[in-house]
């Protein structure tokens, strides 16, 4: 797949160039239509947040560890403590797309959208051949049991997140497995001492594909983004309540400064 | 969001008095997947004479009731354990949100359980597949097969409509066989009338109920009543002032018929029937759809979308008759209020006695946490007397002998004196027992049931036990 398209331009309806959207994005659409729109349409990013390095850093010791066992084509530990009968799978293309701004691609003919995202890993089923989709993630929770059921709000833009790799993988000639795969680590907080070291808990935690819901939300995006009308402030969007309720203090003062400047007074 | 589907049975059907006897769920995710499930049974609390109704619908024999290897307490305490690791989650019932959920918040709050509000806080919503059932049934009727009622009704029992439309339900009304029938109820609704199911999930809280309402001028409310649903395509006007319930307009009546009454002229009004008014319980779990499913029912069709915006207009420039509508309902409410203020039991006092402090949902946690013995030194910690109350009977039920002669003999005479009364009372009592036992009797001898009859004889010497060991309180 072609690397050459800007991985976060803003969407353009009079150009006929391919455009790439990532997974990320695709889950913005899906939390918060304006959010989405001022986003990709106008260019007006939502904050950034403080970046997860120590997730970051876990997750590349992941792939270091589990690049070892794909070279010696063997079963990682943790598969072998888990009873997953699957082994690190060798793909060419495999380190390009687990990389930033570059990932596995895939274009989507009738929007004429580039679909990308940086996947963590693949595991090859050892019985059947086919490939899990994996991805790492890390938390400190004393809740870590109950995770295996994916219950928590956040754990549905994960599971959309598996489901949107295990498409583009299908799209890449990849024979997907049914099941992807949460590798999940939780940093212990009930040990005695710290002494530079965090100690972590893991469970690996299946999960059944859903890729169902994929072309449908990518037609209903390139609709949305080829409309000029800007939504109205979604109530569940932290972002979206800040700023109306930001919006309606500014007024209110602009309001009073304004009666004031007419009438010379003010409340 | 994963779905908890459950169910409870329980000795009978006064959800304040009477004791759940056994519990069964199971977890899915929201593809209706089977990620957990569990069935509990336990001894029915030794302070609660059953229902012998109940019990023959349950099927619960008195070698369940005496001898389930878990007590009512120690069952309480694997739900919640179970349903705190499954949270948050949509708890789905059927019929559960005038029953089982108001059972299970009761039976919580009397075994001293910090959060009674289990499946509407921290995340979890709840919903009823009843409800979401007649919707399904109203917007499409071909998606839902019922039985027919002899006036000519859909019949939502859920043994009846489990095998109208094919579900296994091999042990009707117990409660794992009655969630997973819940399960695959819902899971038709999902697949052959999502949009009734999507919108479902839209007011499976009371502030996403709020956000709909205020958000939509026009929607379609589905009620039930009289065997049939029914759509209003309603106008939210204003809050309860002391229910906090959404009044909305019909949109069927025409505004100007009524907004220049005056207060005593719009009382009467809306006391006439079909209502102007409709209630909208925005903690209950409503099914609210959009107006398109309204606008295709007379009258409504025939007015037309434009008129009826006219309407909603009308009311929106008159905020004096929602100032009426308002003040009419403070008045009946506090009228209601001041003739409900009778002496409470504590356990009545689940509403009218306010949130538990911090103080006692701390000392609930240590209580739970302590043994038998040491339950005892709470009792006189809680800041709510009802709290000391209740630790002391469920140290009564479950372990009464840590407790002192004198505090035993206090709980002992109480539930004598309530189990052994001949007045009618709220709760069962033995003689209750034992009019319904010879109307029993009598109606099996008739059918010469002897199973039945059989089944009598066990409760019969069941209630016996307890009728002798109260009787020398």
């Amino acid at each position: 797949m072609e690397k050459k398209y800007n991985w976060s331009k803003k969407y353009d309806p009079n150009s006929k160039e391919p455009y790439v959207l990532s997974r990320s994005k695709i889950d913005l659409f899906l939390n918060c239509k304006r959010c989405f729109y001022l986003d990709r349409r106008l260019g007006i990013k939502t904050p950034a947040t403080l970046p997860f390095t120590l997730n970051i850093a876990i997750d590349g010791l992941l792939k270091k560890e589990f690049d070892i066992a794909r070279e010696k084509g063997v079963q990682h530990e943790y598969c072998k403590e888990s009873k997953i009968n699957a082994i690190p799978y060798k793909h060419p293309e495999l380190d390009s797309w687990r990389e930033n701004f570059k990932g596995i691609r895939h274009h989507h003919k009738s929007t004429n959208f580039i679909i990308a995202g940086a996947m963590d890993d693949i595991w090859e089923n050892q019985d059947n051949k086919k490939k899990h989709v994996v991805d790492y993630k890390v938390t400190s929770t004393k809740e870590f049991e109950k995770f295996k059921y994916l219950g928590m709000p956040w754990h549905q833009h994960y599971k959309n997140q598996l489901s949107i790799y295990g498409w583009l993988m299908k799209h890449n000639e990849v024979d997907v497995h049914e099941i992807g795969y949460f590798l999940y680590f939780n940093g212990k907080k009930d040990v005695d001492r710290f002494e530079g070291k965090l100690v972590f808990d893991y469970q690996i935690i299946p999960y059944e594909l859903d890729m169902s819901w994929i072309d449908d939300t990518l037609m209903k995006i390139k609709d949305f983004l080829e409309t000029k009308k800007i939504p109205t402030y979604d109530p569940k969007c932290d972002n979206c309540r800040y700023l109306k309720e930001n919006n309606q203090v500014v007024s209110k003062l602009l309001d009073k400064s304004l009666s004031f400047l007419k009438e010379g007074s003010a409340e | 969001m994963n779905y908890i589907f459950w169910d409870i049975e329980s000795s009978g059907s006064r959800t304040t008095w009477d004791a759940i006897v056994e519990f069964g769920a199971c977890l899915t995710d929201d593809r209706f997947k089977e990620l957990d499930r569990f069935n509990f049974r336990c001894r029915l609390k030794p302070t609660v004479i059953p229902d012998i109704g109940a019990l023959l619908v349950n099927k619960s024999s008195v070698e369940m009731l005496k001898n389930s290897n878990l007590s009512h307490y120690q069952m309480v305490q694997e739900v919640s354990k179970k349903f705190s690791s499954w949270s948050p989650a949509i708890f789905a019932s059927y019929n559960g949100i005038s029953f089982d959920e108001e059972f299970w918040r009761k039976t919580l709050f009397k075994s001293l359980m910090p959060n009674i509000y289990q499946t509407n806080t921290n995340g979890s919503k709840r919903i009823d597949i009843l409800n979401v059932a007649r919707a399904a049934k109203l917007i499409n009727d071909d998606a839902i097969k019922t039985t027919i009622s002899d006036k000519g009704n859909p019949v939502f029992k859920l043994d009846q409509l489990s095998v109208a439309n094919g579900i296994e339900h091999k042990d009707a009304h117990t409660a794992f066989s009655d969630s997973l029938a819940t399960k695959s109820i819902a899971e038709i609704i999902y697949k052959k009338v999502n949009s009734v199911w999507q919108s479902s999930l839209k007011t499976i809280s009371k502030s996403e109920t709020e956000e709909y309402i205020e958000n939509n001028k026009i929607f379609s409310s589905i009620e039930y009543f009289y065997g049939k649903a029914r759509i209003y395509l309603c106008t939210h006007l204003l809050y309860h002032p002391s229910w906090k319930w959404s009044i909305c307009f019909d949109l069927k009546n025409h505004p100007k018929d009524y907004i220049n009454l005056s207060r005593a002229d719009l009382k009467d009004a809306m006391k006439k029937s079909p209502k102007i008014l409709r209630t909208i319980k925005t903690n209950k779990s409503p099914v609210i759809l959009d107006e398109k499913a309204g606008i295709k029912e007379e009258p409504y069709n025939k007015i037309g979308l434009d008129d009826l915006n006219k309407r909603i207009e009308l009311l929106k420039n008159n905020p004096k008759f929602i100032e009426n509508i308002s003040s009419i309902l403070r008045d009946e409410a506090e009228e209601k209020q001041s003739i409900d203020q009778t002496d409470l039991y504590p356990e009545e006092t689940i509403y009218s006695g306010g949130f538990a402090s911090d103080k006692d949902k701390n000392l609930m946690k240590k209580f739970h946490e302590s043994d038998w013995k040491n339950k005892l030194n709470f009792i006189d910690k809680f800041e709510n007397p009802n709290n000391s109350y209740f630790a002391k009977v469920l140290i009564y039920e479950e372990s009464p002998d840590v407790l002192s002669k004198e505090m035993y003999n206090e709980i002992h005479r109480e539930f004598a004196e309530r189990l052994l009364s001949t007045n009618s009372e709220k709760w069962a009592t033995t003689s209750k027992f034992y009019s319904e036992l010879d109307y029993l009797r009598e109606k099996y001898t008739k059918a010469k049931d002897a199973g039945r009859l059989k089944l009598l004889d066990g409760y019969n010497q069941y209630v016996m036990d307890i009728q002798k060991k109260f009787e020398n309180a």
